[in-house]
């Protein structure tokens, strides 16, 4: 299993990814990816503590891409990392072919 | 249009003060987010896929250019300049802050606006004919009812938590432009033999996962005794409506379970114990209400022969052929602006053309706007002298698509682009869509034909009514899109048929084309529209074509 840890900021609605340093940052690439359910858990109850600066946070499945970046598995989750592909205003302002 | 008074308008300043101070509540960590997500829903405040979502109601789609100029302020000064106008006559901001959203809302209550009714188990947001009070066929404009039912439902004590939300539409003809018949309770205004004005009312309507078409409660229920009969139906539906499974939840399934025999007995019974403590307004606050729709005086317009501007420019002549509609003042017409240009996202208008259009309805229009169930803008009351002026500003602002009722003038709901319950993506299908008959130039010949599609089962793409659906589902990790046709939101309601097996994305719009061609190779004449051509012909023809052999091949 690989998975990583998102959720969203509570003020701004940004959708969010925790670091190994575990700092939230917009761009998913830097991610901490999680290869145990311990460590997934742990980073889950990290995020339990800080109810008041998050709207949620919840884990997701990756995988990793040829560059040993994480990338989600769902559709829904690759959007919402990237942006939505009618306008170029998402997290990263990116989308192409690949769909990453 | 109807003004607010002190008492609404109070009414909405501390509304917004006592969200003010419940989202304070929630960032100083008093409020868990589950405590506090039933609050923001009643707010119109969603969590969606990047960003929180916000619903801003827009009761039965009327507007008057203030208010749409405070639309396209919101749009700058907390969202990204942009507003998306939506199925149900409302309007969402896709990327608002949490932080700004109570003073979005006090902004919106100096123009009498709200997001009330827009979100959780309440009676919703009243939906009505976009051509009320201009339509040539109308019996009554239906927008004072409408706005009875506003104010009964905003804030009644027994209806705010029902089994799920309840929605209302309401038609002032026999012909359907609300789809009234794919709503929990669904009112056309009718004659009787006697020249009484009343409502057949239908019950149990519906789209998303199990589609249902509205059935008759009653043919004639007497515009008086309205209210009373409303009352009943929510009434029963409160008390026994499913709350054990979100899925069976709406009206339709409790009149599936009782059967409409049993459903009726039990709402005219209730009906009848009200007859001692009667709720019904008094017909002073009736014609209170009626009287702030009056309509504006038409006699002012002048005789004004529209061939004449026809034959100075052959584009607006091509814009007035589909997006013109006879008004029942011979000196007006009714202006459809599409929302749907080819490449651009359906429903979707800038700040900058929100205040276009707020200013053409000011400057020629008598102040007045209309958001459509298509998603379209509409100018409901235009003289005929102004329509080459407004059709020249539109065409500066780019709003002077010319398609609307044809191929690419596209229902389409967020889909994956935004929508956490959404399945596939929609927008990117009805882009290519529309592109690919503008690029093929067949849209005329095609003429009218509703495309409609659904980012999932929840069908707030209107799928099922679509003269061909699409719903947008997941295959295994893939996009995959499903086909229906003969759906029907008019009057002659109809839920379409699903042709078979689905689509990946890249083959759906080849899919799309062929439907098409087997309309267009086999119809008896261009008078026979798609939707009459499958009525006659059925869906074998269409899925021989789609899964196998050529379109051609079969005429």
């Amino acid at each position: 299993m690989r998975k990583i840890l998102t959720a969203n900021y509570l003020l701004s609605g940004k959708a969010i990814y925790l670091t190994s340093e575990k700092k939230w940052i917009e761009n998913l690439a830097n991610a901490a990816v999680f290869d145990s359910q311990e460590d997934a858990d742990n980073a889950l109850t990290f995020a339990e503590t800080q109810i008041n600066k998050l709207q949620s946070a919840y884990l997701i499945d990756v995988v990793l891409t040829s560059d040993g970046t994480p990338k989600p598995k769902s559709n829904q989750e690759l959007i919402r990392a990237t942006g939505p592909t009618n306008y170029f205003h998402g997290n990263d302002c990116y989308w192409n072919e690949d769909g990453a | 249009m109807y003004s607010y008074n002190e008492f609404d308008k109070n009414f909405l300043h501390q509304r917004v003060n006592e969200f003010r101070s419940q989202v304070q509540r929630r960032i100083d960590g008093v409020l868990t987010e589950e405590e506090f997500l039933p609050l923001r829903l009643q707010n119109g405040l969603y969590m969606q896929v990047h960003s929180y979502m916000f619903r801003v109601a827009i009761p039965y789609g009327t507007l008057n250019s203030k208010m749409m100029r405070q639309l396209a302020l919101i749009s700058e000064k907390y969202d990204k300049g942009y507003g998306h106008f939506t199925t149900r006559q409302n309007i969402q901001y896709n990327w608002i802050k949490l932080s700004e959203v109570a003073d979005a809302l006090t902004d919106l209550a100096e123009v009498n606006m709200h997001a009330i009714q827009t979100s959780g188990n309440c009676i919703r947001n009243v939906t009505s004919d976009h051509f009320a009070g201009a339509a040539v066929d109308e019996i009554e404009d239906p927008r004072p009812t409408a706005e009875l039912l506003r104010q009964w439902s905003t804030g009644h004590p027994e209806y705010a938590f029902l089994p799920r939300k309840f929605k209302i539409a309401i038609s002032g003809s026999s012909h359907d432009r609300a789809a009234i018949a794919f709503h929990d309770i669904g009112l056309c205004t009718v004659r009787n033999d006697d020249g009484e004005i009343g409502y057949k009312i239908y019950i149990g309507g519906g789209l998303g996962r199990m589609p249902r078409i509205g059935r008759v409660l009653s043919e004639f229920i007497p515009k008086i005794q309205l209210l009373n009969y409303v009352d009943s139906i929510i009434h029963v539906y409160n008390r026994f409506g499913r709350r054990d499974n979100i899925h069976r939840a709406r009206i339709k399934i409790l009149v599936d379970e009782l059967g409409l025999n049993e459903a009726r007995r039990q709402i005219y019974e209730h009906c009848n114990s009200l007859k001692n403590e009667s709720r019904l307004p008094s017909t002073d606050i009736i014609k209170f209400i009626t009287d702030e729709f009056s309509p504006p005086d038409f006699s002012t317009a002048k005789e004004h022969d529209l061939e004449k501007d026809f034959i100075r420019s052959l584009s607006l002549k091509n814009w007035a052929e589909t997006n013109l509609t006879s008004h029942r003042d011979p000196n007006h017409v009714i202006v459809s602006v599409s929302l749907k240009k080819p490449g651009a996202t359906p429903g979707d208008a800038t700040a900058k053309q929100m205040r276009v259009l707020a200013d053409l309805a000011e400057q020629y229009a008598y102040d007045e706007l209309r958001v459509s169930h298509e998603q379209n803008i509409i100018l409901p009351h235009v003289p005929k002298q102004h329509v080459i002026k407004i059709y020249n500003k539109l065409n500066e602002a780019d709003l002077a698509t010319s398609n609307i009722g044809m191929v690419s003038d596209i229902i389409s709901c967020p889909g994956m682009d935004y929508c956490k319950l959404a399945t596939a993506r929609s927008i990117p299908i009805a882009k290519q869509i529309a592109t690919r008959f503008c690029e093929l130039k067949t849209e005329r010949d095609i003429g009218p034909l509703k495309i409609k599609i659904s980012g999932c089962i929840n069908a707030c793409g209107h799928h099922h009514v679509g003269h061909i659906g699409i719903l947008g589902l997941d295959r295994r990790g893939v996009e995959n899109y499903q086909i229906t046709l003969g759906g029907d939101g008019t009057e002659d309601a109809h839920i379409g048929e699903r042709t078979g097996r689905g689509f990946p994305a890249d083959k759906l719009i080849g899919a799309i084309e062929t439907i098409i061609n087997v309309y267009l190779n086999g119809r008896k004449n261009r008078n026979e529209t798609f939707l009459n051509f499958y009525r006659r012909v059925g869906l074998s023809p269409f899925k021989l074509a789609i899964y196998g052999l050529p379109a051609s091949s079969y005429f």
